[in-house]
């Protein structure tokens, strides 16, 4: 599909500057970022091309793919980049502003519900069945005390990520998982 | 001297003792060349007394042995089979003379250039080869003869063609080393192409802020005689004396009186493109060529004049006559020649996808003129079509560059100088977008990498990929392309195309290069000796190259090449006279006939028939190419050191005959 430049989106990239992509103008495609990206392989994630389609203002082909947030962000490339850009910034300020666009994966939400409400991005329930059963010593993490619980949401309630991440008070994590000391 | 020279002759009338080096050259010759075969074989040849091998042949341990071979075992003849005598012979021939052995007693042989490099695949044949050109470089080495260098007066003047930056550059310094300088420029000022920009990179200093000083420097220097308005028409002579004949075109003004007022500019009635601001204003027919012109003199364009005198009436000084038509010719000799004569730009129109017809599409240099105050616009960037301000401009790269359609050379300046563009409009003018379409960016100079940053920081936009097309779309311009990283097509909406049009050698360079009797390469420029080692010397002793006239160069290269060739040209004349190698053709006058076949023949016009009934030959002229020789039918002409007795027996020895 033929793109058309007219009158360049400049909204983007000022936002994701403000965002925390500071250094994103300094980029020059060298491609070091995504040579040793982990996910790129198999993924739609190319982060090289994500650079250069801030600069360029095309903000649906980013947004709309949604192929950002499948970033690790294991930081290789921000380490590596000789130019100091920043890829990962980049990723973690697009992805702000696509969430407050609304576009944010099924996956993400459910990440998100499951630390607001668990305390852990991925469900332990089986792991501490199976603790029991083998009578090693109960879990001590953020999901093992109310209490904690409680301090993660107030965190969360206290900035708009809530709102940002969809996350809803009525949330039933899945399978057969338990809210944590219910 | 005298002495130790007839002592020389006497040894050398002896039979030849011939020494056999033969050098490994790290594992540029070993590598594929078995050195222990050929040394062995090299003492089964006829005279020779000594062979020897070493790992680097050139460094001092192994010059050495070759002294100590020359005192201690007598050896009166030397072969060393090594690399090219392009870079190495003049080592050999200096260690040969700090031994008292005439330094033409000295035969190189390359088994490198010719043979291990290029049969490195295979070894056995390439063993085979270099033992058959050690055998024939022996061969005629036992029939060299000593010769003796000739001195040749040199003159302590030189000749500047094209008054630009590179040859203020160099003129400035020889004047300053105390030498006449002659400039010869063709247009109306000096200041070249440099004159015409507005900014240089990567500092952004004002180009007239730095040129326009040199330039004043230069009609102050009392050694530098400038001719401008001025073209060669005939170069004479050799090496330290030569004869030139400028033509001093006609200006219909008496430049003695001028005093650049500009009042006959204001009164002439005929208006005609302007060259200087390329041709999107007009000037005068009577005229000076800009602002700050060096001479500021006024100049009448004879092929537009309608001869109205109103010039004439109006100048107060009276320096103007309009009935003068003839041009004037200046003589004068000179010991050296530096050619500066810059380069032209390429014709966008070869490039029909580029649409260079529509006026909102414009090279680089046009924009450059826009931007510069003193031009068309004051500094404004305007749309030529409808005078209004554009709010995007792209730049395409490499047009008629790194093409094998126009030229396949890189023209080098363009990306830095498209940067520097994109980079000081978007300075003045933030809210214009720029897109630069590239296809490599080499921005390869101090400073230019961070040139190149600031120009993203201040958001300039880089698309990798060539433009395809041009094509209008109301009142706006859609530039198609591809965009390599991401993938697909793209099409930019703009108001303002900038071709970076490439670098190409300057009309008149064929002439040039025929009259000097200097080469050009594929690509159109003059060119050097050598492009590491020689890079401002040509094939004719004492005419020097500097300059865009080499090839594509940015300013801070084409000074420092312009101050490379009279650097050059200086220590040629500091002595005021130089040793020529004597490598020149000897008449023998009893056996010649005065046929005049050789005179004919000789491309450096170096033999001639003088009135006493004789052949002459210019030592200075000639250079020894042994034409004449081949060609004499009663073999009267004796080419020294490629004499027929020695070029016969290479030949026998590698064809295995009998002496």
């Amino acid at each position: 599909m033929k793109i058309v430049l007219n009158e360049t989106n400049k909204a983007l990239v000022n936002k994701v500057i403000e965002y925390g992509g500071k250094r994103v103008y300094e980029c020059f495609q060298c491609g070091m970022c995504a040579s040793g990206c982990p996910v790129a392989s198999d993924t739609d994630h190319k982060i090289k091309r994500t650079m250069h389609q801030v600069l360029l203002g095309l903000d649906e082909q980013i947004l709309d793919k949604k192929a950002i947030w499948l970033c690790t962000t294991c930081f290789m490339c921000l380490e590596r980049c000789p130019q100091n850009a920043g890829p990962t910034d980049v990723v973690f300020a697009l992805r702000r502003i696509s969430a407050e666009n609304g576009i944010i994966p099924e996956a993400q939400i459910e990440v998100a519900n499951n630390i607001y409400h668990l305390g852990h991005a991925v469900t332990v329930q089986k792991g501490i069945t199976l603790r029991a059963k083998v009578k090693a010593p109960p879990l001590t993490t953020a999901g093992s005390d109310k209490k904690y619980i409680l301090e993660i949401q107030k965190v969360v309630d206290s900035t708009h990520a809530g709102k940002l991440l969809k996350i809803k008070k009525d949330w039933k994590p899945k399978g057969d998982d338990v809210i944590a000391c219910d | 001297m005298a002495k130790s020279q007839s002592k020389k002759k006497k040894e050398d009338s002896s039979c030849p003792k011939i020494g056999v080096y033969v050098c490994h050259c790290g594992t540029n010759i070993a590598g594929s060349v078995n050195i222990e075969e050929v040394v062995n074989f090299s003492k089964t040849i006829e005279n020779v007394s000594v062979v020897r091998d070493h790992m680097y042949l050139c460094s001092e341990q192994g010059q050495n042995i070759i002294k100590d071979d020359i005192k201690k075992e007598g050896i009166n003849r030397v072969v060393a089979a090594c690399c090219s005598p392009r870079t190495h012979e003049e080592i050999f021939r200096k260690t040969l003379n700090s031994t008292n052995l005439n330094k033409y007693l000295y035969e190189q042989v390359n088994i490198r250039d010719q043979c291990s490099w290029p049969h490195f695949k295979d070894k056995e044949n390439a063993t085979n080869k270099a033992k058959q050109l050690v055998k024939s470089g022996v061969y005629r080495a036992s029939e060299l003869e000593p010769l003796e260098d000739r001195k040749l007066s040199v003159l302590k003047s030189a000749l500047v063609i094209g008054g630009g930056i590179s040859g203020i550059n160099a003129a400035l310094d020889l004047a300053r080393g105390g030498y006449q300088v002659y400039i010869v420029e063709r247009d109306p000022s000096i200041g070249g192409k440099m004159a015409q920009l507005d900014k240089t990179f990567p500092t952004n200093d004002c180009s007239a802020c730095i040129l326009a000083p040199m330039m004043v420097d230069v009609s102050n220097t009392p050694n530098i005689e400038l001719l401008t308005y001025s073209e060669i028409e005939d170069v004479s002579g050799h090496i330290g004396k030569y004869h030139v004949v400028v033509r001093k075109k006609q200006t219909s003004v008496d430049w003695e009186k001028c005093n650049g007022c500009g009042d006959c500019s204001i009164v002439c009635p005929v208006k005609v493109d302007n060259e200087f601001n390329c041709n999107m204003d007009k000037r005068k027919a009577i005229y000076i060529q800009f602002q700050q012109a060096i001479p500021m003199k006024a100049v009448i364009d004879k092929t537009k004049c309608i001869k109205c005198k109103l010039c004439e009436k109006r100048c107060q000084v009276g320096a103007i006559d309009i009935s003068k038509n003839d041009d004037e010719f200046v003589e004068f000799d000179v010991g050296s020649i530096i050619v500066t004569t810059g380069y032209d730009l390429f014709d966008p129109n070869k490039k029909a996808e580029y649409d260079y017809d529509h006026p909102n599409v414009i090279t680089s240099l046009e924009l450059e003129r826009m931007m510069c105050a003193s031009g068309p616009t004051k500094g404004e960037i305007l749309r030529p079509s409808d005078g209004r301000k554009p709010h995007t401009i792209s730049f395409i790269q490499c047009v008629g560059s790194r093409d094998e359609k126009t030229n396949d050379y890189c023209s080098r300046i363009c990306c830095t100088y498209s940067i520097k563009h994109a980079r000081l409009l978007k300075e003045k003018y933030p809210d214009i977008d720029m897109f630069i379409h590239y296809i490599d960016l080499r921005c390869f100079g101090k400073g230019y990498e961070e040139y190149y940053r600031m120009a993203r920081e201040k958001g300039v936009k880089f698309i990798r990929g060539r433009i395809s097309q041009v094509d209008s779309i109301g009142d706006r311009l859609e530039v198609s392309g591809d965009d390599d990283t991401l993938g697909e097509q793209i099409s930019v909406v703009a108001d303002l195309v900038v071709l970076a049009v490439a670098m190409e050698s300057p009309k008149g360079t064929k002439k040039l290069a025929n009259l000097l009797n200097i080469s050009t390469d594929k690509t159109g420029f003059f060119k050097e000796i050598h492009p590491k080692l020689k890079p401002v010397s040509t094939d004719s002793d004492g005419i020097f190259i500097a300059g865009a006239c080499q090839g594509p160069k940015e300013i801070p290269d084409a000074v420092s090449q312009g101050k490379a060739a009279a650097s050059a040209a200086s220590s040629l004349m500091s002595k005021g006279e130089i040793e020529i190698e004597p490598l020149f053709a000897q008449i023998i006058e009893d056996l010649c006939a005065r046929c005049r076949t050789c005179e004919s023949l000789c491309t450096y016009k170096a033999i001639r028939y003088t009135e006493e009934d004789k052949m002459e030959v210019d030592i200075a002229l000639c250079k020894g190419c042994g034409v004449c020789s081949a060609a004499c039918p009663s073999g009267a002409i004796k080419a020294n050191h490629f004499t027929t007795k020695q070029v016969r027996m290479q030949i026998l020895a590698l064809t295995g005959g009998n002496k």
